[in-house]
C-alpha cells in the first residue's frame, strides 16, 4: 500500500514538474517573440556632414547632411568614442495621430530637439542626464518629444546630441498613446522587478543580523549595488533621485559600476571559492575587487570616458569569473553552489544578449530590452537560495563536528 | 596522440558526415524522394555487406518486428532532415541537428527522473539561448530551423531506441532493420503522398541523381559506420563523442567553400551558433572534468 501511494505521489510530482516546465516554456516563447506587430512609421534621418563641429540651429538648417534614409519606426546610429557635437535632422510624413519622438538610451549627456512653432520659428526642447530633469518637456525616464505636424507636407526636425565616451543614438518614432502604454508597462516590470530585488535585499541585511552570516550581508551589498546600477542604467535614478543635481550624473554611473563589481567579487570570493576550490578564481577576484574599489579615487581625476570604460570592463570581468568561479566550485563537487551557477550565467548571458540588442544584432523583445534587468533578479534569487543552503550546510557540518 | 591514425580517420568519418547535406543540396529530387530511394539503397548495400562477408543474425519474430517499427523514427529523422536542407541552407540544418545532444539528455532525463546529472540544466538554457539568438537576429530561415530542430528531436529518439538494441544485438543488424523499416515506412506512405497531398513522384530519376543516393547510401551506411566501429575500439568514447561534435563546424566551413554566399549567414546566426555548439562541447568536457577530480581526490 505504501509503495502504491509513493507511486501516485512520484506521478503527480512528475506531472507538476511537467506542467510547470510547459507553463514556464510558454511564457517564456511568449516573451522571446520579436516586437514585430507594431504598425510601421516611416521616417527618414541623414547626419550633418561637418563632422560633430558645434554650430546654431540656423547653421544646421543650411548646411549639408549626408544622405537621407528612410528608417521604419527605428534608427540606430554609431559613432564610437566621441565627444562631438552630432546633429540629425529627421523628416517626417504627416500622421493622423500625436506621435512622440523617444531616444531609449537615458545615458546621453545632452539631447536637444529643435521643432518649428505655429509663428515658424526654432523652439529648443532640452533632455539628457547632464541637463535638469525639469527642463524635459515629457518627465520620462528616457529623452523623449513630442512631435507637431504640418497638415500635407512632411515636418522637418532637427536633434543635436552630445555624449562622452561609446556614442551610440537609438532614434524611434511611434504614437503617443504606444509611449504612454509601454511606459506604463516598463514601470511595472520595472517596479516589480525593483521591489523584489529590494526584499531579497531586507532578507539579506537580516539574515546577517540575526544569524551573523557575512556571506548575507555581502549579497544585501551586491544586490543594493546591482539595483543602483539599474537606476542609473536605465534612467531613473535621476527621475526619481537626483532630478537637477546634474554635475553627479556621469560620476553616478561609474560609481555603481565599481560597487557593483567589488560587492560582486568579494560575495562570490566568500561563498563559492572556498577553501582550496577554485582558489585561482578566488585570487583573481579578489584583486579585481581591490581593482575596482582602487578606481574610486580616480573616478574624479581622469575623464569620464576613459574611467566609464575601465568600470564596465571590471564589471564584465567580475560578472564572468564569478560564473567560472561557480563552475569550477560546482564540478570540483561543492553541490551547494549549484543554484549560484544557474544565477550567474542567466545574469551574463542577460549582459550578452542587451549588449547584442544595443549593438542592433537582436530584434527587440522582453528579453534583449530586459535582459541585464531578468539577469539581477534571476541573480538576486539564486544567489539568496545559494547563500541560505550554503548557511544551513556549514550548521550542519559545525554540528557534526 | 591526436595526429595517429585512429584519429584521423575519425575526423575523416566525422568530416564525411558533415557532407550530408551538401550531397543533399546537389540531389535534383524532393525530399520524400531522396528519403525513398535513399533507404532502399542502403537496406540493398547492408544485404550485399552481410553476403560479402558471410553473417547471417538468427533473430526472433518479435526482436525483429520492434527494429523495423522503430524504422519510422529513422523515417521521420531522415525525412525532416532532407526537408530541412531543402528548405533552408546546409548551414542551419547542421546547427539545428546539434541540438541533438540534448534532447538525448532530457529524454534520458524522462526516462529516469531520480537520476543525478549536474550541468544539464545550464548547458541546455545555453543552447536554448544560442537558439533564441538566431531566431531574433532577423534570420530568414526559421521554418527550415524549426524543422530542423524537430528532426534532431526524431534523431535523438531514434539513438536512445537503438542504445537499447545495441545492447542485445550487432548495431549493424539494427541499423539494417531500421532501414527496412523506415523503406516500409515510405512505401505506406507513398499513396497518401501521391493521392492526398497530390505532390508528383519521380520514379525514373536522372542518373546522376540515383548515383549520388547510391553514393550517400554505400559512404554513409556502410562505409562510414564499419570505419568508425574500428576506430571506436582503439578511441575512447569521450573523445569520440568530443570529436563528433565538429561535424557542424566541418560543415559550415565546407558548404561556405562550396556554394560561397548562399550559405553566409548574419552575425547572429554564428554568435548563437557558437553558443549551441559550446553547449555541446562543455556538457562532456565538465562531466569528464568532474569525475577525474573526484577520482583524483579519492585517490
Amino acid at each position: 500500500m505504501k509503495h502504491t501511494n509513493n507511486c501516485c505521489g512520484s506521478n503527480v510530482k512528475t506531472l507538476g514538474r511537467h506542467f510547470v516546465f510547459w507553463i514556464f516554456f510558454f511564457l517564456s516563447a511568449n516573451l522571446a517573440i520579436a516586437d514585430n506587430l507594431g504598425s510601421g512609421y516611416f521616417f527618414s534621418a541623414a547626419v550633418l556632414k561637418n563632422e560633430g563641429k558645434p554650430c546654431s540651429i540656423e547653421q544646421a538648417e543650411k548646411a549639408a547632411f549626408l544622405s537621407e534614409e528612410t528608417f521604419n519606426k527605428k534608427a540606430n546610429f554609431s559613432f564610437g568614442f566621441s565627444e562631438a557635437e552630432y546633429w540629425f535632422k529627421i523628416v517626417v510624413p504627416p500622421q493622423i495621430f500625436p506621435m512622440i519622438l523617444r531616444i531609449p538610451f537615458p545615458v546621453l549627456d545632452s539631447v536637444s530637439f529643435f521643432a518649428k512653432d505655429e509663428a515658424g520659428i526654432w523652439r529648443e526642447m532640452q533632455a539628457g542626464d547632464c541637463q535638469p530633469f525639469s527642463r524635459r518637456v515629457l518627465p520620462f525616464h528616457i529623452p523623449a518629444f513630442p512631435l507637431n505636424f504640418e497638415r500635407d507636407k512632411a515636418s522637418v526636425f532637427y536633434l543635436k546630441i552630445k555624449s562622452e565616451g561609446s556614442l551610440t543614438i537609438p532614434i524611434e518614432i511611434c504614437s503617443k498613446d504606444e509611449f504612454f502604454y509601454e511606459g506604463f508597462t516598463e514601470q511595472m516590470y520595472i517596479g516589480g522587478l525593483f521591489g523584489a530585488v529590494a526584499v531579497l535585499i531586507l532578507i539579506n541585511f537580516c539574515l546577517y543580523f540575526f544569524f551573523e552570516r557575512l556571506n548575507c550581508l555581502f549579497l544585501a551589498f551586491n544586490l543594493t549595488a546591482s539595483l543602483f546600477f539599474l537606476l542609473n542604467l536605465n534612467g531613473y535614478w535621476q527621475a526619481y533621485f537626483l532630478g537637477d543635481v546634474t554635475a553627479f550624473a556621469n560620476a553616478s554611473m561609474i560609481l555603481s559600476l565599481i560597487l557593483y563589481s567589488a560587492a560582486m567579487a568579494f560575495y562570490t570570493v566568500k561563498s563559492a571559492a572556498l577553501e582550496s576550490h577554485a582558489w585561482k578564481y578566488r585570487n583573481l577576484l579578489k584583486k579585481l575587487g581591490y581593482f575596482a574599489l582602487f578606481q574610486l579615487p580616480l573616478m574624479w581625476l581622469f575623464p569620464f570616458k576613459y574611467m566609464v570604460q575601465v568600470a564596465i570592463l571590471t564589471g564584465v570581468l567580475v560578472a564572468v569569473f564569478s560564473f567560472f568561479a561557480y563552475l569550477i566550485s560546482r564540478a570540483r563537487g561543492i553541490a551547494q553552489v549549484r543554484y549560484a551557477v544557474t544565477g550567474s550565467y542567466i545574469y551574463v548571458i542577460g549582459i550578452f544578449i542587451s549588449s547584442l540588442k544595443f549593438f542592433g544584432i537582436l530584434e527587440k523583445t522582453f528579453f534583449s530590452e530586459y535582459g541585464i534587468e531578468t539577469g539581477v533578479l534571476m541573480q538576486a534569487v539564486f544567489f539568496t537560495i545559494t547563500t541560505v543552503t550554503l548557511s544551513s550546510h556549514h550548521d550542519s557540518n559545525t554540528q557534526h563536528e | 596522440m591526436i595526429f595517429s591514425k585512429s584519429y584521423l580517420k575519425l575526423h575523416w568519418i566525422i568530416f564525411l558526415n558533415s557532407l550530408i547535406p551538401i550531397f543533399i543540396i546537389l540531389i535534383h529530387l524532393n525530399p520524400f524522394e531522396i528519403l525513398f530511394f535513399r533507404t532502399l539503397a542502403a537496406v540493398v548495400m547492408l544485404k550485399i555487406w552481410f553476403i560479402y562477408k558471410k553473417r547471417h543474425f538468427q533473430l526472433e519474430f518479435a526482436p525483429r518486428l520492434k527494429m523495423m517499427l522503430s524504422g519510422g523514427l529513422v523515417f521521420c529523422f531522415w525525412g525532416l532532415s532532407f526537408l530541412c536542407v531543402k528548405l533552408s541552407t546546409a548551414s542551419v540544418y547542421l546547427v539545428s541537428l546539434s541540438t541533438a545532444p540534448l534532447w538525448v539528455s532530457l529524454l534520458q532525463y524522462l526516462e529516469n527522473p531520480r537520476t543525478h546529472r549536474p550541468f544539464q540544466f545550464l548547458t541546455s538554457l545555453n543552447a536554448a539561448m544560442g537558439i533564441y539568438i538566431i531566431f531574433n537576429s532577423d534570420f530568414n530561415y526559421g521554418s527550415g530551423m524549426a524543422v530542423g530542430i524537430t528532426a534532431a528531436f526524431f534523431g535523438a529518439l531514434l539513438t536512445v531506441t537503438s542504445s537499447h538494441f545495441s545492447k542485445v544485438y550487432p548495431s549493424i543488424c539494427v541499423t539494417y532493420y531500421q532501414m527496412s523499416g523506415s523503406w516500409i515506412a515510405s512505401l505506406l506512405f507513398l499513396p497518401f503522398y501521391l493521392y492526398v497531398l497530390q505532390e508528383p513522384f519521380n520514379f525514373t530519376p536522372a542518373w546522376i541523381d540515383l548515383a549520388i543516393v547510391v553514393f550517400l547510401a554505400f559512404a554513409f551506411s556502410v562505409y562510414a559506420y564499419t570505419v568508425f566501429i574500428e576506430v571506436m575500439q582503439k578511441i575512447p568514447p569521450f573523445f569520440v563523442a568530443l570529436v563528433s561534435n565538429l561535424s557542424p563546424i566541418y560543415g559550415i566551413l565546407t558548404a561556405l567553400l562550396f556554394f560561397g554566399k548562399s550559405e553566409r549567414m548574419n552575425a547572429g546566426f554564428y554568435i548563437g551558433t557558437f553558443l549551441l555548439l559550446g553547449s555541446v562541447f562543455a556538457y562532456p568536457a565538465l562531466v569528464n572534468y568532474m569525475k577525474s577530480y573526484s577520482m583524483k581526490k579519492r585517490s
